[in-house]
């Protein structure tokens, strides 16, 4: 339960908070860099959803990405 | 009390204002072909078509639809281990088919993203579905967006043997911060709540005790588990970027894991840009794990599969990503036209369940992927 609160309290703080003027960092006419493919999260989506899979078959963790996970029956 | 009253508040607050996925829904469609093989005769081969349409200027409709071709996944329940030198009736022989279908509708307008859709999937020995939604919200000039993702699956065996239960459902809930650190670095904080009811095991999974009698793989019935992840991608100089990623696992069978991941990407012309990536897994045992020979008719958790056991793993891969030039992809439009291919070798380390399941000292794989995006 702990770290389901904290968890949750984290993106809360910084929603809540009145520190929006702090977290601009980059200006939109300096974004030029993450529009590019090598400079986004999953530049290989396809494989990052594959493997995902492929890692519940052969392994007992799972959770960490922003995902939506169907059910196989494979955890 | 006080405790989930005040968890209750908070998750009744953040749900209807709260978001996961920083980019924007594609207008286009993706053609994918996957494959997996390995030395313990398990095969995935999956190709599959992703669409997702833009119906008006705030309207999107997605799809993903394909067919999962398995030999791992659907074993007959056996008394006895597979010979070692049986090719073509063992593990590997048999392919079973699964069938899945999503389908989702998001929203997008300004900054804000909902997506909510269902999943489906048919096999012989299960049936799978699910029910899912993501929200988005981007803010401070697109430098932060904050996100949260739930999914609950409510699946179905369809054993050859009698289980305790049929039913197996597990539910997710992501939530995520993504802030851009300067013009050429950026860090996600990710945090996964999972739970997990009914039979767990795979019922396949048995194992002969020193007495010759049959025991069945059993779990318990209830899983909780928790990850935390962080991803950091900074751009090294103007053609290589380097992302890490790390996270941590946890749950109530005393399974933790550590999982280390390096990516570089270099652009290597305007239309190719390549990348090398390194995994490291780690991971403990299962509070009911034991040596296979300790086991006896009388215990009521039995784990066969390596899973449950302390063990690791590398992951070493690289891929490609091609944007239309010149040359032989000239005919296509470069903004509209992607290809990537992406290529990894899977090893775990030695461990005595690998060897009793499937008659190699460790299990040694690779995985490709070919995607081909086309948007509209």
């Amino acid at each position: 339960m702990k770290s389901f609160i904290l968890g949750l309290s984290l993106p809360l703080l910084l929603g809540l908070g009145g520190c929006t003027e702090k977290l601009v960092n980059v200006q939109p006419y300096e974004m030029e860099y993450f529009a590019q493919d090598k400079m986004r999260f999953t530049p290989l989506e396809e494989r990052t959803a594959f493997e995902t899979h492929i890692y519940s078959i052969r392994e007992a963790s799972a959770g960490g990405s922003s995902g939506f996970q169907g059910g196989c029956g494979c955890r | 009390m006080t405790r989930k009253i005040l968890a209750l508040l908070i998750v009744c607050m953040v749900i209807p204002v709260w978001p996961v996925l920083a980019e924007k829904p594609r207008d286009g469609m993706s053609y994918i072909f996957s494959f997996y093989g390995d030395n313990g005769k398990n095969l995935v081969i999956a190709p599959s078509v992703k669409l997702s349409k833009k119906l008006t200027d705030t309207y999107y409709l997605g799809a993903n639809v394909g067919v999962d071709a398995i030999t791992s996944a659907t074993m007959n329940a056996s008394a006895t281990p597979p010979p070692a030198d049986d090719e073509e009736e063992g593990d590997g022989g048999n392919f079973s088919f699964r069938f899945p279908l999503s389908l989702w509708l998001t929203y997008d307008k300004d900054d804000d993203t909902l997506t909510a859709g269902g999943y489906y999937s048919y096999e012989s020995t299960y049936i799978g579905r699910s029910l899912f939604a993501a929200y988005t919200r981007r803010m401070n000039l697109n430098n932060t967006a904050l996100g949260i993702a739930y999914s609950h699956s409510f699946d179905n065996w369809v054993p050859d043997r009698q289980l305790p239960t049929d039913r197996r459902s597990e539910r997710s809930l992501d939530l995520s911060v993504t802030q851009l650190l300067s013009p050429k670095r950026s860090v996600q904080f990710t945090y996964s709540a999972l739970r997990s009811e009914g039979f767990l095991a795979q019922p396949t999974d048995s194992l002969i005790t020193n007495a010759s009698a049959t025991i069945y793989s059993n779990y318990p019935e209830q899983r909780k588990g928790n990850a935390f992840a962080v991803r950091f991608v900074t751009l090294l100089d103007d053609p290589t970027s380097l992302h890490l990623q790390y996270r941590y696992y946890r749950d109530d069978w005393h399974i933790r894991s550590d999982t280390t991941n390096i990516e570089l990407y270099r652009e290597i012309s305007p239309s190719l840009i390549v990348g090398l990536r390194y995994r490291y897994y780690r991971q403990s045992a299962a509070f009911f794990a034991k040596d296979l020979d300790l086991y006896t008719p009388g215990d009521l958790l039995v784990a066969v599969d390596y899973r449950m056991y302390a063990f690791q793993s590398n992951t070493v891969g690289a891929s490609a990503i091609l944007k239309p030039s010149e040359g032989f992809l000239s005919g296509f439009d470069p903004d509209r036209f992607k290809l990537k291919l992406s290529a990894d070798i899977y090893t775990t380390s030695k461990h005595e369940n690998i060897q009793y399941r499937y008659h190699t000292d460790r299990l040694t794989g690779i995985f490709t992927t070919i995607a081909v995006d086309y948007d509209f």
